[in-house]
């Protein structure tokens, strides 16, 4: 219940900041889709699935111009990362940027796929623009994350 | 296990996928089913929005406020160093330039010029008589004024009481043929005198001689010799010249610098 809640004040604060933000420049940081890889890459996969269902929700609700577009690739993410994470040594900040990476790539060939079936938009165009330089943003904001973690992993074990 | 696991995955994530591509679906097929939701959310939308409109001007002007401050703060040291050099100078130079000046005029034997004082008075009348020769002043005997005082305005020098009555007294215009003035010329400081020449509106600048290199639009300044005027106020300017073989003085005509027909304020000039 304390995750849920926990969870909550994020979906909270990254909708609030990906508000703020949208109003400065359009292709930032996706906070969504960084919220998703974190909380599946450091929860599992369980609720990485459940958390980028609810994001994708809230995105779609808010910035997406098809309800279920957001949630659809944000779940598969949520579902990907936290099954990788257990494959691999997960305290790695480079396959965790990898993993952010690939996540922002496989996000943002998907919702522009849809938007090509859907609405005949440019896949490759839509695809790239989504892609760059959004793609830089998400590992960078990800690398403080992953550092912040572990900060508070190591003062919670000291 | 490990099957019933991996279906249980694959099953959790097909229910979310499926679910979402029903909403897309649905979304698609009805598309005001977004807008409405967004519309009952408009008001997060447009609080969010002030936030990120509020916050984007605010910093915008912090760094604007920033730069501005560089550069009044570089403007601010410029000025600093400007007046740090000038009380420098203050403190150290002028007075040293004051102290020189007295030691040169000591050692030239040049005395100090008595300071004067400017008594106001106004015009009180015209001479018909003598229209633009003589003039009348509001302040006579009984409030200090004494034969022989000049009278200066903000222009120049005008002319000096010839006659004092208990509350008037009677000046006389330098324009007046009988106005006899030691005069300097500001610039060559050749020294003359200055007679008026009457109707004419105009003066003669006497006994210059024709070697003096004076030329049209020189200052002529009063020469302070005699005592009678303080050193240094203008009279008029050069407006003609005409040099003569074989004279020893040239003619000089010189216009005065007050106006004549405007005359309604004064000071007379006395020692203090």
């Amino acid at each position: 219940m304390k995750k849920l809640w926990i969870f909550i004040g994020f979906l909270g604060i990254v909708s609030a900041l990906q508000f703020i933000f949208a109003g400065w420049w359009k292709e930032g940081a996706d906070l969504f889709l960084i919220l998703v890889v974190s909380w599946a890459w450091f929860r599992g996969w369980k609720e990485g699935l459940m958390a980028g269902f609810t994001a994708g929700i809230f995105k779609d609700i808010f910035f997406s111009p098809l309800l279920g577009l957001n949630s659809f690739s944000l779940c598969l993410i949520g579902f990907l990362m936290g099954n990788i994470k257990g494959e691999i040594y997960q305290e790695n900040i480079l396959t965790f940027l990898l993993g952010v990476g690939i996540a922002s790539i496989f996000q943002a060939a998907l919702v522009s796929l849809w938007l090509s079936l859907f609405y005949r938009f440019s896949f490759l165009r839509n695809f790239s623009s989504s892609l760059f330089p959004s793609l830089l943003y998400n590992c960078g904001l990800c690398f403080f994350v992953f550092l912040i973690k572990e900060g508070l992993k190591a003062k919670s074990s000291m | 296990m490990l099957k019933d696991t991996s279906q249980h995955k694959v099953f959790l994530l097909s229910i979310f996928l499926i679910l979402s591509f029903s909403l897309m679906f649905l979304s698609f097929s009805q598309p005001h089913l977004l807008t409405n939701l967004r519309e009952r959310d408009y008001f997060i939308g447009e609080f969010f929005n002030s936030i990120s409109s509020n916050l984007k001007m605010k910093l915008k002007d912090f760094v604007e406020s920033i730069s501005q401050a560089k550069s009044l703060q570089k403007e601010n040291l410029i000025l600093r160093r400007k007046t740090e050099e000038l009380l420098f100078r203050e403190k150290n130079y002028y007075p040293e330039i004051i102290a020189s000046n007295r030691r040169l005029k000591a050692l030239l034997g040049f005395k100090e010029k008595h300071p004067y004082k400017l008594i106001p008075v106004e015009l009180a009348a015209y001479s018909p008589m003598d229209f633009f020769k003589v003039i009348y002043i509001g302040k006579g005997a009984k409030e200090g004024v004494r034969k022989g005082m000049g009278v200066v305005n903000a222009q120049g020098l005008v002319g000096k009481v010839i006659e004092v009555y208990p509350h008037q007294a009677k000046v006389l215009l330098v324009l007046d043929e009988r106005s006899k003035i030691g005069v300097r010329v500001q610039r060559t400081q050749d020294i003359g005198i200055l007679q008026g020449k009457g109707r004419r509106g105009v003066c003669e600048l006497k006994y210059l001689l024709t070697k003096a290199e004076v030329k049209v639009g020189d200052e002529v300044v009063t020469s302070g010799l005699g005592g009678l005027f303080p050193e240094g106020i203008l009279v008029g300017y050069i407006s003609k010249i005409r040099k003569k073989p074989n004279y020893l003085f040239q003619e000089i005509e010189v216009t005065p610098s007050v106006d004549f027909g405007k005359l309604k304020e004064f000071f007379l000039v006395t020692e203090q």
